[in-house]
């Protein structure tokens, strides 16, 4: 057995020995009397009942003084709700609200996809709900498809207008229904229909992507091993109506084949035809790059060239696969040093994605990029949150604002060299937060 | 439906008639042991996974109503606990003058490997979260980085880090 096997078998020994541990018995009972507060015996609930009598009474005596002498104040104003900014008139308000029903939309995991300097999506996918802004995040409208499933819910985002909803009882809940169902917008969701259904038979839906209104890839997981996932990609050509399978990962080896080792990330689509799956691979894999020229029936290791420094055998990972338009496409290769050192280094690609080489390395701590041209992109240093600029395609960096989120920047996107978006996430939800001066200053939108 | 306000932006609310106490307290009988486990993993320390556990779940109960999926809940509470546990060490309470449950005196499992379990308590709070979600429970790096709240690329190198400096201390190098 190699140092490597009989490290990860230790490592795995401590952790199962852990998790043989119980908590106490009685835990359940504290986590109900924090929740719902201590339960308190007759005795107590009649005297606290005393307790608020008096104390009301008291408040009536005060209140009634007070306006003997003419000097209640001004009323403190109620929030001003802009009605122009709902897409549906609100029902009857509650007469009394709960403050702990916040309905904050966008717990984790979430999602954003800004189209330009005014129009943009949301979605929380753990609480089913899916938002839209049309002044460049000021208002947020509810544009949630009422009548969907409420299941596990992957969201893409083409344009403006057009949308797609992927629907699944996987994997959270034990049901044995594998069927995804798919929901469509067209008029920026004002209206949602169930145009079809992915026949899948098994995993649960993790990715969802779309080049036109009419092609489009669900990639469904099937399952984790160390090392390796297994995935199948299901496409569309008709807007999501009608699905087929296209190719799943397996062990074949066979050419054209995906392989089942190393973890793959969501697939991304220039065309109907050419696409890619990025990947990690454990120590020994070396970068993962599949490409596919058929809309997804076959893939091929794309080849990758590793800059110099790097061993064709690293632990590597490709983030931020992403195209600026129909030629020009970065990546980020990551890969780790024995001491534990990250390394990354920008790809791009100038040619559609038919060749990809090794630009510069980026700024430590920076692992993703956007850009919006060949030259023009954006990165974070994940450690500080500090955004940082190129106008030369990677070549030099300038770090400008810091994002202030008090936990981590998941997402940033930028619509223009001056407006961008980033997604924080905190314990209680993820924020919108918005640059306009090209990510020199921020400021929070929506934050739970 | 009814509008409500989030730092002074206008958003829709879906309000729905739901039992929201027995659904919750459905959730502390399926999901507090599986909790503690996760939390545990992480702390490994029985009190802190607790408070962990403690903390999650009170959280959760505040937006209980946010989830119109309640399938969506295990895994919901789940990364609310990861989060709430990668904080507990951060705090620096006297738990000896503050605890006062009855178990004071319920030693731990003693660990079944010290040199590991050293190596291991050295790790930050976030390698420690990623080594145990992916080796204990199978979680893809991206599936780590979303439970903690980061970046796909920190959780690899989380992991990396940790891996490095575990392999170090132990002589694996």
């Amino acid at each position: 057995m190699s140092k490597r096997d009989d490290f990860e078998s230790r490592l795995r020994s401590y952790l199962a020995h852990g998790a043989r541990q119980s908590p106490s018995p009685d835990l359940e009972e504290r986590i109900r009397m924090r929740a719902f507060g201590r339960r308190l015996g007759w005795p107590a609930q009649l005297l606290a009942a005393a307790a608020v009598l008096v104390l009301a009474l008291g408040l009536g005596f005060a209140a009634r003084q007070v306006r003997l002498l003419g000097l209640n104040g001004s009323p403190t104003p109620s929030p001003a709700v802009s009605p122009s900014a709902l897409v549906k008139p609100s029902a009857e308000p509650t007469a009394t609200p709960d403050p702990r029903r916040s309905h904050y939309p966008l717990l984790p995991p979430a999602s954003m996809h800004m189209v330009n300097h005014s129009t943009g999506w949301a979605a929380g996918s753990a609480t089913n709900r899916i938002l839209r802004t049309t002044d460049g995040g000021t208002h947020w409208n509810d544009v949630t498809p009422q009548d969907a499933t409420a299941g596990t819910w992957i969201t893409f985002f083409l344009d403006a207008n057009n949308a797609w909803l992927a629907s699944s009882l996987q994997s959270a809940s034990g049901s044995p229904d594998t069927a995804v169902e798919i929901y469509r917008t067209a008029d920026a969701g004002r209206t949602w229909q169930r145009v079809g259904v992915v026949p899948a038979d098994r995993g649960g839906p993790s990715s969802l992507d779309f080049v036109d209104a009419s092609h489009g890839w669900l990639t469904m997981q099937l399952g984790v091993a160390m090392g390796s996932e297994g995935i199948a990609l299901y496409g569309t050509q008709d807007g999501g109506a009608t699905w087929s399978k296209l190719s799943e990962a397996d062990t074949s080896g066979a050419p054209g084949h995906l392989p089942l080792s190393c973890q793959k990330a969501a697939p991304v689509f220039l065309t109907s035809s050419i696409g890619w799956v990025p990947g990690t691979c454990s120590a020994g894999g070396g970068p993962f790059l599949y490409v596919t020229h058929d809309g997804g029936r076959s893939w091929n290791d794309a080849s990758l060239s590793v800059p110099v420094g790097f061993a064709p055998s690293c632990m590597c990972g490709i983030n931020s696969l992403r195209f600026s338009d129909s030629q020009n496409g970065v990546f980020v290769l990551d890969s780790y040093g024995a001491d534990g050192v990250q390394h990354d280094y920008l790809y791009a690609t100038f040619d559609g994605g038919a060749s990809w080489m090794p630009r510069a390395p980026l700024p430590a701590n920076c692992f993703t990029v956007d850009f919006l041209s060949a030259a023009a992109g954006w990165t974070l240093d994940a450690k500080h949150n500090t955004i940082q600029y190129t106008g030369d395609g990677g070549q030099h960096w300038s770090a400008l604002g810091t994002v202030p989120s008090s936990q981590v920047v998941v997402d940033f996107q930028f619509v223009n060299s001056a407006i961008g978006w980033a997604m924080g996430s905190e314990t209680m939800g993820d924020t919108l937060i918005k640059t306009v001066d090209g990510g020199r200053t921020w400021t929070a939108q929506l934050a739970p | 439906m009814a509008a409500s306000r989030l730092n002074g932006y206008v958003i829709m609310a879906l309000t729905e008639p739901v039992d929201d106490a027995s659904d919750f307290e459905a959730a502390i009988r399926m999901e507090t042991g599986r909790l503690f486990g996760v939390a545990y993993s992480i702390l490994r320390d029985v009190g802190e996974a607790e408070d962990a556990v403690q903390e999650a779940m009170a959280q959760a109960w505040r937006s209980w109503s946010s989830l119109r999926n309640p399938e969506k809940r295990a895994a919901w509470l789940r990364q609310i606990c990861v989060r709430c546990a990668i904080r507990m060490r951060r705090r620096i309470l006297p738990r000896a003058w503050l605890d006062d449950r009855k178990d004071v005196d319920r030693y731990p499992t003693p660990e079944s490997d010290p040199d590991l379990d050293r190596s291991f308590r050295r790790l930050s709070p976030r390698q420690r979260a990623v080594v145990a979600l992916h080796f204990e429970y199978g979680y893809t790096l991206d599936e780590c980085a979303e439970l903690i709240g980061c970046a796909p690329g920190t959780a690899r190198s989380h992991l990396a880090r940790a891996l490095a400096s575990m392999r170090k201390e132990l002589g694996h190098e």
